[in-house]
């Protein structure tokens, strides 16, 4: 069995959501539900695209905020958790990627 | 000169005309009287036929119900059923109230409230104030203070007090006097369109001021996805409608008490905004 870090995130299809500023604001059309992240959740919510695993994610994320590698990766797998876990984000074993 | 001897006549609301046909003749005068500031001559985009039923029905509650069928819009209540056809743009509704005039009001802006939304344009629960040509929009939650806004604003004319309906007109974002009102009984409403100077996003306090919101925080109190048919589509086009208004229109949290104040705090706000920009 992969692990998360393994796993490719990728955005539930019935949520529509942008990315303004740097930050995510989520919409649940048939929740009513809006949810807004922080830069780094939004950047992470903008990379899981269901072509990139977590890890690689978790790698991006350090490069680009004052963080180290293993801390950027503990962090986003529970971001990914608790985002699955709300239903916001899929979690697929292969990743998709492009041709 | 030719007698017109139809009962119908054509109404235009945010550009978009519709011609109301009507069987009963007391009702179509009441009618042409009530919405005779958004009259027009234009071709119909939209025909909708109204039925006046007798009624003895006692209101208990004025509740409707709205659902979809296929590309069907279907209103009812206890004093009413109606329905639209979005692909054909034609309507029917059967009135059988005590208060007819109000339930054709309501229907109306159900209808038109989709159709506006359906064809690239926002509609908001909101109020508008028009002071110096320039359109101020207050929205919030039932009970916010929209209609007292619009109250502490007199002499300035109002749009409405309840329902704002928002284009994208050669660039600019401009905002329509609507006939449909909530809490206020206004006759008729001003048939006219204004660019939105700012959207204010009501909270009742103890005191008054102004906390310009950054575009993430505007867009979340502003974003209201309607139930109707478009799904996920329609909610991504309906947030690019809103980013895109809130890329040319700022947006502020106005803490507000029933005090006409607000008015001084939002003329300061963008005087600082235009001599800050010189």
């Amino acid at each position: 069995m992969k692990s998360l870090l393994e796993m490719c995130p990728s955005r539930h299809s019935r949520l529509a959501s942008r990315i303004i500023d740097g930050e995510a604001v989520i919409v649940s059309p048939t929740e009513g539900v809006i949810t807004i992240l922080n830069r780094v959740g939004s950047r992470i919510w903008g990379l899981s695209d269901g072509k990139k695993s977590l890890k690689d994610i978790a790698d991006i994320i350090s490069g680009e905020f004052e963080v180290t590698r293993e801390t950027a990766r503990c962090d986003a797998q529970e971001f990914i958790k608790d985002l699955s876990g709300k239903g916001m984000i899929k979690l697929a074993g292969t990743c998709h990627c492009e041709a | 000169m030719l007698l017109n001897l139809s009962r119908e006549t054509t109404i235009e609301v945010a550009g978009i005309s519709a011609c109301l046909r009507l069987n009963e003749e007391a009702f179509f005068h009441e009618v042409k009287k009530s919405y005779q500031m958004f009259r027009s001559d234009n071709p119909p985009d939209m025909i909708v036929d109204i039925d006046i039923k007798p009624s003895s029905y006692n209101r208990k509650d004025d509740a409707f119900k709205i659902s979809f069928f296929k590309d069907k819009l279907v209103i009812a209540s206890d004093e009413f059923s109606g329905y639209f056809d979005l692909t054909e743009l034609k309507g029917k509704v059967e009135i059988y109230s005590k208060w007819p005039l109000e339930i054709l009001g309501n229907f109306l802006r159900n209808i038109y409230s989709v159709y506006i939304i359906n064809s690239g344009g926002i509609v908001l629960h909101a109020s508008g104030v028009v002071k110096d040509d320039e359109a101020y929009i207050f929205f919030g939650p039932s009970g916010s203070g929209k209609s007292t806004v619009v109250e502490l604003s007199m002499p300035h004319i109002a749009l409405s007090d309840d329902l704002i309906v928002i284009k994208r007109v050669n660039g600019r974002y401009k905002s329509f006097g609507i006939p449909y009102w909530g809490n206020i009984n206004r006759n008729s409403g001003i048939n006219a369109s204004f660019e939105i100077k700012g959207l204010f996003n009501l909270v009742k306090d103890d005191h008054v001021y102004l906390e310009r919101l950054a575009r993430t925080r505007a867009l979340a109190e502003i974003i209201a996805i309607p139930d109707i048919p478009g799904g996920i589509p329609l909610a991504h086009r309906l947030l690019d409608r809103y980013i895109g208004l809130l890329n040319h229109v700022p947006c502020y949290k106005m803490h507000f008490l029933r005090s006409s104040t607000f008015w001084r705090c939002i003329d300061e706000e963008f005087a600082r905004d235009v001599s800050v920009k010189a």
